[in-house]
């Protein structure tokens, strides 16, 4: 082995904990929500301060609840009920939608980990 | 008129060598692989020996010969299989081109098969994310690759090496 290996060897060592560290990183955590409601109105939030919203949907009132910088369905008045067990988003680029009610939320702020999302 | 066609030493040895790479390359494809893109890459010995004993142009011509025939045998030619191991081996060659410049003493096998392991693997990844998958989730994989790439580059430069310790050197000298 020459030095010029253990140079090589060296570097790419010290490469592969940046290569995770750059590709793995944790997503960043979003600042404020765009919602679009049916008549594609579009409120922003932010996310900072707890509150309830109630926007207005195609059946009803969607109720978003926001908390400690994370935003969910609270109330909808849809019949599946997907939007209320999607949960709470918190990392900036997540998008969620209740579509029988035609509310849809993304969240934004920071660097977003994506541009679209395609299931 | 007749056309004659001279191959001389050099051109037997191309073929040879390239012959052995491509028989390692097909016996490596009945490998099963646990993720896409990974594969020991044991034909790659031959090229850094080949770069070690006969210089880079030689490695050259047995790395593109081994792709282009090791699909041909396979069934592979011009499907992503083979995009993907034609535009690792380009990558390969261009590492090993600009690795072989390097002054004083330079690399040994293990040095070269550790950067054409990476160089490899980073080439197949990015002809994999402009051609078939362009998609940002895609690089998730590339640290895990590029870590088994980097512990199989090591395992074939010393496998590598004990070859060559067992070759005459005088054998090798062009005629």
């Amino acid at each position: 082995m020459t030095r010029s290996d253990t140079l090589a060897i060296f570097f790419a060592l010290i490469l592969l904990p940046l290569l995770y560290y750059q590709l793995w990183r944790p997503q960043t955590s979003a600042t404020h929500a765009s919602i679009i409601d049916s008549h594609q109105h579009i409120t922003v939030a932010s996310l900072e301060d707890a509150k309830r919203l109630n926007i207005r949907g195609e059946l009803g009132d969607s109720v978003l609840n926001i908390e400690d910088g994370k935003i969910r369905f609270a109330q909808s008045p849809c019949k599946g009920k997907v939007c209320i067990h999607r949960g709470w988003l918190q990392y900036s680029g997540e998008v969620m939608a209740c579509l029988p009610n035609k509310v849809i939320i993304k969240l934004g702020g920071g660097q977003a980990r994506f541009d679209s999302i395609n299931f | 008129m007749q056309i004659k066609i001279l191959s001389d030493r050099t051109d037997h040895l191309v073929a040879w060598l390239a012959a052995l790479a491509i028989m390692i390359h097909v016996i490596e494809s009945a490998i099963p692989s646990i993720l896409p893109g990974l594969k020991p890459g044991l034909a790659n010995i031959i090229t850094i020996a080949v770069l070690v004993l006969f210089g880079w142009s030689m490695a050259a011509w047995v790395s593109l010969l081994r792709v282009l025939v090791g699909s041909l045998l396979l069934g592979t030619f011009l499907s992503p299989t083979f995009l993907m191991s034609f535009s690792g081996a380009i990558a390969t060659i261009l590492v090993l081109w600009l690795a072989s410049k390097v002054p004083g003493k330079g690399f040994s096998a293990i040095g070269f098969s550790l950067l054409a392991a990476m160089a490899h693997m980073t080439g197949q990844f990015t002809c994999a994310w402009l051609l078939f998958i362009p998609h940002s989730g895609l690089w998730h994989l590339y640290p895990v690759l590029m870590t088994v790439a980097v512990i199989l580059g090591i395992i074939n430069g010393i496998i590598c090496q004990k070859i060559i310790d067992k070759i005459d050197p005088e054998s090798c000298k062009k005629s």
